[in-house]
């Protein structure tokens, strides 16, 4: 039993930051956005997370730090891919390329001068007082740092603000047909605008929950892909946010029991099991037809008509 | 006004990208000219390093810059360094060199083999040397390497006396040869050293996943490991952070010696010294004693060996020292040749 609630622990440790990165990319897709540049976002808030708690003290300021960086991303972001409509994979890719290097320089910078590594001040364990005691479930989901709950919270917010509030209408109308929800009085500018300067802001916090959550450290590239993972959580997961939660659930539970089955000493090559959430994710997109259909602007421009 | 501004933004963004790369290509220019000549008169020799990064980086190519000092002092060579070339600039970078007339050039990493084979042939004057590969073409191409199995062998022994619950791991970066040899080196030490031990190894998959290797170690230490031995370079911090968090466990530390990282964690390392492979083939230039051939050195050339104790000094039992001590011996007077995986 306590084997299984340690595999559980840690599947939920290791979905953290793709979840919140994922969560950011609902947003976006649902507002008609392909924002592959999560990558370099999380990267960027992983590096701020780290910068903010160290310059003073705080990691709660990290935090904001690692938030307001992700935003900001995804406000140059948004200049690039929504005003000057240029292609949005390749505005993400750029992103992408920007951050590596920019987060290693100003790293180096900032920190240390060496670009060797320090440790600053990060969360730790967080229990809540009562929740923690409910048994299986409490060490598992409330004995974690502050980033699983902000996650938390995080699903159920996005879940009524998608299905339950006009603005979660109009962000649905606009990605499916940016045209038509224009034409009935929505600002796709603006709502493509605020939907990417969310995503990036959660992207941000993915990264922090790496660098100051997992961590407390900062590393160059240390996102190490998750921001494309994230992406594939939400195509996993129907654009939906409890079903991309679970999605990045199941990714952290395949990538747990991968590194269980490499210390047991299986034989197994880990390459295979690493493998494990990505051909479940291609068997149920290509099995599971239908209602797992991304919003049908995805990735594609909106210019005003000319009058 | 929009136009213009959307064009401006782009220039900006494209200078930004083309930053990245045009660090690649500046001139290898750095040349100390402060070398003095010691050898009676005669042209100092010139020898000069291709870095894939940049020698601040605290480690890979901060050792090679600082082997290359140590023999300007030692040899009174001319020294120079390029930084951060990338792949494709590389053929570029030691055709100049040879132009310039440098007797030696190194390439700082196995990635440099191909252009050096590539570059070599038109430069028959002009010896080439890559370090960590594997690499040797007549007249003028050589390579030399670590024996690393020699060290991991040792910290395996190490991890194999020190245990108290039996059991111990190695944690890689990826599964490729460099690494897979130095997990075999290891467990045979280990199982060498004290023949009931447990053993374990895995691989995070990554070398920047530093989250990631956190979780293996501590699933690992879950599983009852109370020694782990990291070979997973950057990514290999979070097997130390995750052994912080447990009283008892200790990290052996890989390449430098990465006991200031956490005094009370990290019982010792297994160092590979770049600045030895640098002044060996300086000084084998130097002397006129090169061969285009690959070299390997190891615990006898002192090319590789163990950290000091640092705090641990009086926590392991003299006993345990002594048994080490033989080891190494035993290593470098060959009587280990058949337990010892070769490199």
């Amino acid at each position: 039993m306590d084997g299984l609630i340690a595999f559980a622990s840690q599947s939920v440790r290791l979905a953290t930051p793709i979840l919140l990165a994922a969560l950011g990319a609902i947003f976006c897709y649902r507002s008609g956005v392909l924002n592959i540049g999560l990558e370099g976002m999380m990267l960027t808030g992983a590096l701020m997370g780290v910068v903010g708690s160290t310059l003073t003290g705080q990691p709660f300021i990290g935090l904001l730090a690692a938030a307001v960086a992700g935003a900001v991303m995804g406000l140059i972001f948004a200049v690039f891919a929504v005003s000057f409509l240029a292609d949005q994979a390749v505005v993400g890719t750029a992103l992408n390329l920007v951050s590596i290097g920019f987060t290693g320089y100003l790293f180096r910078l900032l920190m240390t001068g060496t670009g060797e590594t320090q440790n600053v001040p990060g969360f730790g364990a967080m229990p809540i007082p009562g929740l923690e005691r409910i048994p299986i479930l409490g060490p598992i989901v409330f004995n974690q740092n502050i980033f699983v709950y902000i996650c938390l919270v995080a699903v159920v917010l996005l879940q009524v603000l998608l299905y339950h509030t006009g603005f979660g209408l109009n962000m649905r109308a606009t990605g499916e047909n940016p045209r038509a929800a224009s034409a009935m009085g929505v600002n796709v500018f603006a709502l493509r605008y605020e939907a990417v300067i969310a995503s990036g802001l959660l992207a941000g916090l993915g990264g922090a929950a790496l660098s100051i959550g997992a961590l407390n450290l900062f590393i160059e590239q240390m996102s190490a892909g998750r921001g494309f993972i994230a992406l594939a959580a939400v195509t996993f997961g129907r654009y939906d946010p409890i079903g991309t939660l679970l999605a990045s659930l199941v990714f952290g539970a395949a990538d747990a029991l991968q590194l269980r089955l490499q210390v047991a000493s299986t034989g197994i090559p880990y390459q295979y099991i690493q493998m494990l959430p990505y051909v479940v994710t291609l068997v149920v997109l290509a099995v599971v037809k239908g209602k797992a259909r991304a919003p049908k602007s995805t990735g594609v421009r909106f210019e005003r008509e000319a009058l | 006004m929009k136009r213009f501004v959307a064009l401006a933004l782009t220039v900006v963004l494209a200078f930004a990208l083309v930053g990245c790369g045009s660090a690649n290509t500046g001139e290898p220019a750095q040349k100390d000219n402060q070398a003095e000549s010691n050898s009676g008169g005669t042209e100092p020799v010139k020898v000069a390093v291709v870095m894939s990064g940049p020698i601040s980086d605290g480690s890979w190519n901060a050792a090679a810059y600082q082997g290359l000092m140590e023999a300007k002092g030692k040899y009174g060579i001319e020294p120079a360094y390029i930084e951060n070339v990338a792949q494709a600039d590389a053929e570029g970078a030691f055709r100049d060199y040879a132009d310039q007339g440098y007797d030696l050039i190194i390439g700082h990493g196995a990635q440099f083999t191909d252009p050096v084979k590539k570059v070599a042939p038109n430069y028959p004057d002009v010896k080439f040397v890559v370090l960590n590969s594997d690499i040797a073409q007549e007249p003028n191409v050589g390579s030399i390497r670590f024996r690393a199995t020699e060290i991991a062998f040792v910290t395996g022994a190490v991890a194999g006396l020190m245990t108290k619950t039996g059991k111990v791991g190695i944690i890689g970066g990826l599964e490729i040869p460099v690494i897979t040899e130095a997990v075999h080196g290891f467990l045979a030490g280990a199982k060498y050293a004290n023949p009931n031990v447990e053993t374990t190894y895995a691989y995070v998959g990554d070398w920047n996943d530093v989250a990631k290797a956190k979780e293996l170690a501590i699933t690992m230490m879950d599983s009852g490991v109370d020694v782990i031995q990291n070979n997973a370079n950057q990514a290999g911090l979070g097997i130390i952070e995750a052994a912080k968090a447990r009283p008892g466990v200790m990290v052996i530390g890989n390449v430098t010696d990465q006991n200031k990282l956490a005094p009370d964690t990290v019982l010792t390392s297994g160092l590979q010294k770049i600045p030895v492979l640098v002044d060996f083939a300086v000084s084998q230039v130097v002397n006129g004693k090169w061969e285009a051939k690959n070299y390997k050195l190891g615990l006898k050339e002192g090319a590789v060996d163990l950290a000091p104790w640092h705090g641990f000094e009086s926590k392991v039992p003299q006993d345990v020292k002594d048994r080490i001590q033989e080891i190494k011996e035993n290593i470098i007077n060959g009587k280990l040749s058949d337990v010892v995986p070769q490199s």
